[in-house]
């Protein structure tokens, strides 16, 4: 650093030893009989030129680099005020390119890097098991299904690459306690080491150990910090006091601390809860029962492929003992941070992607910008040249002006994050907690600070590099004019152009599919009638509710309060209502058909009041609906979809025909008879294709896990209160969760594909308008370049017409090429959306057509628009345009 | 000038060296003009290639510099050996005969056949 601080003085004596040398050069020189002139010539031309020697001598000096880049971030600051007009443009425009990329990256960061807040998060694993050969859907991730106890246990002894397992299942729970009000709570059961994977550490009393992980010693639970303030107001004597969950009497052991809960602010609904898993002998003994969620920390330095060779080893062993159960399956392991965020992943990525096509064509714009006014500092560089600065100087020096610039914008483009992700944030719709947490922290300003000085070396390069190219001689013999029309330079402007067009399309591409797949979307028919409908989710607790009858009652007295509410005009349970997660897949048999073990028949099976579809307004295909003869003690009966219907009896009516659960000959499942087809409906989302289904009537198979659904005559908000009232004048304990209106289940449903809608569009219209400016700023300057000759033809006679032809023919082929390849390019990039696009695909002709027609307008409107200018000029004016 | 020889790259840390050891402390003009001298007006040293030169051997530690008054009452700079530098021109020089005589021998034999 002293070399730094020392130059001024250093630079001093160098001037004064310089001084002295010349000085004796030239007295040797008088001496020897040459003019005093001369004497002083040859002197200099013998140093070599005084500038030339000083540049030398401080590149040996040494640091000059950042000495120089010091100087070079003075001059470039100081030349960015001297031409506001240019710079205030220029950092918009990079504010706006770096900003998104920074308000996008903040929540890539939180969704894909951000490390889980675990001691060694990278340690920490999910492994399940996979059976060969199961379906994966599209942008599905694998499927990892659970553990059989067996396996598990085997696992905890066998392997050699972990240091902890631990097992868990979510529950919900009826929580009450004397002075508590009842709610549902999401709970997980889980061994002892689940909670030590984590390092969970009390605030209050302490975790549960594997001693409580048996049948009788296992009623003790652990409590969140946030269901303690808030059910118990923050009691320190809860500890050791009894509250029921599900009516189970559990003594609460401890509470855990908002910093050391596992998954809380990672997933949609933490547990607040955490009691022992106590599996039953059955689970213990059967390896095709899979009740269990592994989770494991890889053992201190074995890697991550390490582990999954040893899990394939075990796995391998497990299919060679027990091949009945284990033959296709193989353990699947994930990092738990993908396990936890992997889903949204791909689009956070696909967004990012988009963002940097924008700070591409941000950068194209300041390329050409630049490009234009290279040719006015022609000179300029040509004079520092000849006093000694070397190529590399002059392009160093143009590309920290240009990068000075870029960190200006990138200053501004923190506030375009802030408030972005402020904006985004208002628009979620419910309390997505990985998003909930984006910030720009430090990793995110750095990523700024990286992606401004890439835009400013990336958008700099080239034309620093064209204009230090030019021969000293060269740039100082010709003025401005001539040094503009350098076919290189005009070029490099059409090809820029070209780019950002290309760009401006993947993007405008990208938007237009996902907005009409959002349309079609919105305008899809459900299968039933969503307005005025609302649906409440009650878990009956089998502590109560023991027997049908009484699940029964309970169904019937309710629907009887809710039809005696004003404005109701219809109420109906189901197992599953629409815009929740299906019900379960069930293996079928059918009665007269050879088993085929390739294709099981199956569907989805619901249990519902009969009146279910009715109310939700679905209509009837065929037969009749399920009504009060199908009570308890009647023969079983069962209505099925039309795609149910159409699947497995193409050909014929199932009308009258028998189905059963199960594919087993011995099963004890009843035969059902079909005794009518109902429409179909999209069940677990608007998107999904409707699967078969089929419709039991509740009175037949009472469930205790219900859905209420109630069809009313005005706006359905004003009825959620009544709602509950029917449900708590039969049942006071019971939590009713889940309250909404279809309408609002469905706009919940949509929303990924709306916001990725709104954002893409957002961030095409900034391309849009950005690639329109650089065109047509473009076209100014070659226009304006071209002043004097534009002169000269329309004195010749040619017409307005032949000058604006002229100039837009100059922008055709660029604009032309631009178009192609970005479709081209378009239609490859596309591919990330394929799975969030509804109803098109990416090679859909209207939305190709409709971006193509669009840039078309807008990049003829910009080179129309200053073409026409220049071809309006008083030619004598033009002629006189220096 | 056309007919004299650029000095070679390398060679002039060498030169300067043996130029103070020679002569004891000098100026950067002085050193130059001594250079030519020296050669027979053979080399033609650019004079502005000495000074990065200079302030290389001096970073190195061979030379100090202190100002001065030149032979003609002038302001100067003067260069002087340090005992590492000393030990450098002979550490060089030895290196230097070292070279030449090996690229002697292979010139010599052609020499002979031709």
């Amino acid at each position: 650093m002293l070399g730094l601080f020392r130059s001024d003085r250093v630079e001093r004596e160098l001037s004064e030893e310089l001084e002295s040398h010349l000085q004796m050069h030239i007295e040797d020189n008088l001496r020897s009989g040459m003019s005093p002139i001369e004497a002083r010539r040859q002197a200099v031309l013998a140093l070599g030129g005084i500038d030339q020697t000083k540049e030398r001598y401080r590149d040996r000096r040494g640091l000059p680099r950042l000495e120089n880049l010091i100087r070079d971030v003075q001059y470039g600051v100081r030349r960015l005020r001297s031409t506001p007009g240019f710079s205030l443009a220029a950092i918009v425009m990079v504010a706006l390119g770096v900003g998104v990329n920074t308000m996008m990256f903040s929540q890539l960061y939180a969704i894909i890097l951000r490390p889980l807040p675990y001691e060694h998060p990278d340690r920490l694993v999910t492994i399940g098991t996979t059976t060969s050969g199961a379906p994966l859907g599209p942008g599905v991730p694998p499927p990892v299904g659970a553990l059989s106890v067996p396996d598990y246990e085997f696992l905890l002894g066998a392997n050699r690459s972990f240091s902890e397992m631990a097992v868990n299942t979510q529950r919900d729970f009826n929580v009450s306690a004397p002075g508590a009000e009842p709610q549902q709570v999401t709970g997980t059961t889980a061994s002892a080491s689940f909670l030590s994977i984590f390092r969970v550490k009390p605030i209050l009393g302490r975790t549960f150990t594997e001693r409580e992980e048996r049948e009788g010693a296992d009623r003790v639970v652990v409590m969140s910090h946030r269901l303690w303030r808030q059910a118990f107001g923050g009691d320190p004597s809860i500890i050791n006091r009894q509250i029921s969950l599900n009516q189970i009497p559990y003594t609460v052991v401890g509470v855990v601390g908002p910093e050391s809960m596992p998954f809380d602010g990672l997933v949609r609904d933490p547990a607040d809860l955490w009691l022992p898993l106590v599996f039953t002998p059955e689970q213990r003994a059967d390896r095709s029962i899979r009740p269990a969620f592994l989770l494991a920390r890889l053992r201190e330095g074995v890697a991550f492929e390490q582990a999954r060779g040893d899990l394939d080893r075990i796995a391998a062993t497990l299919a060679r003992d027990y091949p009945a159960t284990n033959a296709h399956s193989t353990f699947a392991m994930l990092r738990l941070q993908d396990a936890v965020f992997g889903g949204d992943a791909p689009i956070t990525i696909m967004l990012q992607g988009a963002v940097l096509f924008v700070l591409l064509i941000a950068c194209v714009n300041i390329a050409n910008l630049l490009l234009a006014r290279g040719v006015l500092r022609t000179p300029e560089i040509g004079i520092r040249l000849s006093l000694g600065a070397s190529r590399g100087r002059i392009i160093s020096q143009l590309l920290t002006e240009n990068v000075v610039l870029f960190l200006a914008g990138g200053v501004l483009a923190v506030g375009v994050a802030f408030y972005g992700n402020d904006l985004f944030r208002s628009q979620i719709p419910f309390p997505i907690p990985e998003l909930v947490n984006v910030d720009l922290n430090r990793y995110v300003l750095i990523f700024t600070l990286a992606i401004s000085i890439a835009g400013g070396v990336l958008s700099g390069v080239l034309p620093a590099a064209l204009v230090a190219a030019r021969g000293v001689s060269e740039s100082l013999k010709d003025g401005a004019r001539a040094a503009a029309l350098t076919g290189r330079r005009r070029r490099l402007s059409s090809l820029l152009v070209g780019a950002e067009i290309a760009f401006a399309v993947v993007l405008l591409t990208g938007a237009g599919l996902m907005v009409r797949s959002l349309a079609l979307l919105q305008n899809a028919d459900p299968g039933f009638t969503a307005e005025n409908l609302l649906t409440v989710q009650v878990n009956l607790p089998a502590t109560r509710y023991t027997t049908p009858d009484q699940m029964r009652a309970f169904v019937r007295d309710v629907s009887a309060n809710v039809a005696r509410v004003p404005g109701a005009a219809g109420v109906a349970w189901t197992t599953s209502a629409p815009m929740n997660v299906g019900a379960p897949s069930r293996d079928l048999s059918i009665e007269g058909r050879v088993p085929d073990d390739l294709q099981v028949p199956h569907a989805r099976s619901y249990v519902t009041s009969p009146e279910y579809l009715e109310v939700l307004g679905v209509p009837l295909r065929a037969g009749r609906w399920l009504d009060e003869r199908d009570g308890a003690d009647a023969q079983p009966v069962v209505l099925i979809n039309e795609t149910m219907a159409r699947t497995y009896w193409p050909n014929e009516s199932p009308i009258g025909r028998r189905i059963r659960r199960g594919t087993d000959a011995s099963t004890q499942q009843p035969w059902m008879t079909i005794v009518g087809i109902a429409g179909d409906i999209r069940q677990a989302g608007m998107s999904l294709r409707p699967e078969a289904q089929m419709f039991v009537p509740y009175a037949q198979l009472p469930r205790p896990t219900l859905f209420l659904v109630a069809r009313v005559t005005a706006d359905p908000t004003n009825a959620i209160g009544p709602l509950k009232e029917a449900i708590w004048s039969v049942d006071p304990q019971l939590p009713a969760t889940n309250v909404r209106t279809m309408t609002d289940a469905i706009e919940l449903d949509v929303w990924p594909q709306r916001a990725i809608a709104a954002t893409l569009s957002i961030f095409s219209l900034l391309a849009l308008l950005l690639a329109g400016i650089g065109t047509f700023a473009v076209v100014s300057y070659l226009a304006a370049q071209r002043t004097h000759e534009i002169g000269i033809r329309m004195t010749f006679g040619a017409t307005a017409g032949a000058i604006l032809g002229l100039l837009c023919r100059q922008l055709a082929l660029p604009v032309g090429a631009g178009l192609v390849v970005g479709t081209m390019l378009a239609i490859g990039l596309s591919g990330a959306i394929r799975d969030l696009l509804y109803g098109v695909t990416r090679f859909d002709p209207l939305t190709l057509g409709g971006v193509l027609a669009l840039l078309l307008a807008c990049s003829a409107l910009a080179v129309y628009l200053p073409a026409r200018r220049a071809a309006n000029l008083d030619p004598m004016l033009a002629l006189r345009h220096e | 000038m056309g007919s004299k020889t650029d000095v070679w790259q390398g060679t002039l840390a060498l030169m300067i060296l043996k130029t103070l050891e020679t002569l004891g402390p000098l100026h950067g003009y002085g050193i130059a003009r001594r250079i030519e001298q020296t050669s027979g007006e053979l080399l033609s040293v650019n004079y502005g290639t000495l000074y990065p030169s200079l302030l290389k051997l001096e970073q190195e530690g061979y030379i100090s510099s202190e100002w001065g008054v030149s032979d003609n009452n002038r302001k100067a700079k003067f260069y002087r050996l340090t005992r590492a530098g000393r030990r450098q021109v002979h550490k060089e020089t030895r290196e230097w005969d070292k070279t030449t005589a090996i690229i002697a021998r292979f010139l010599a034999p052609g020499a002979e056949r031709s």
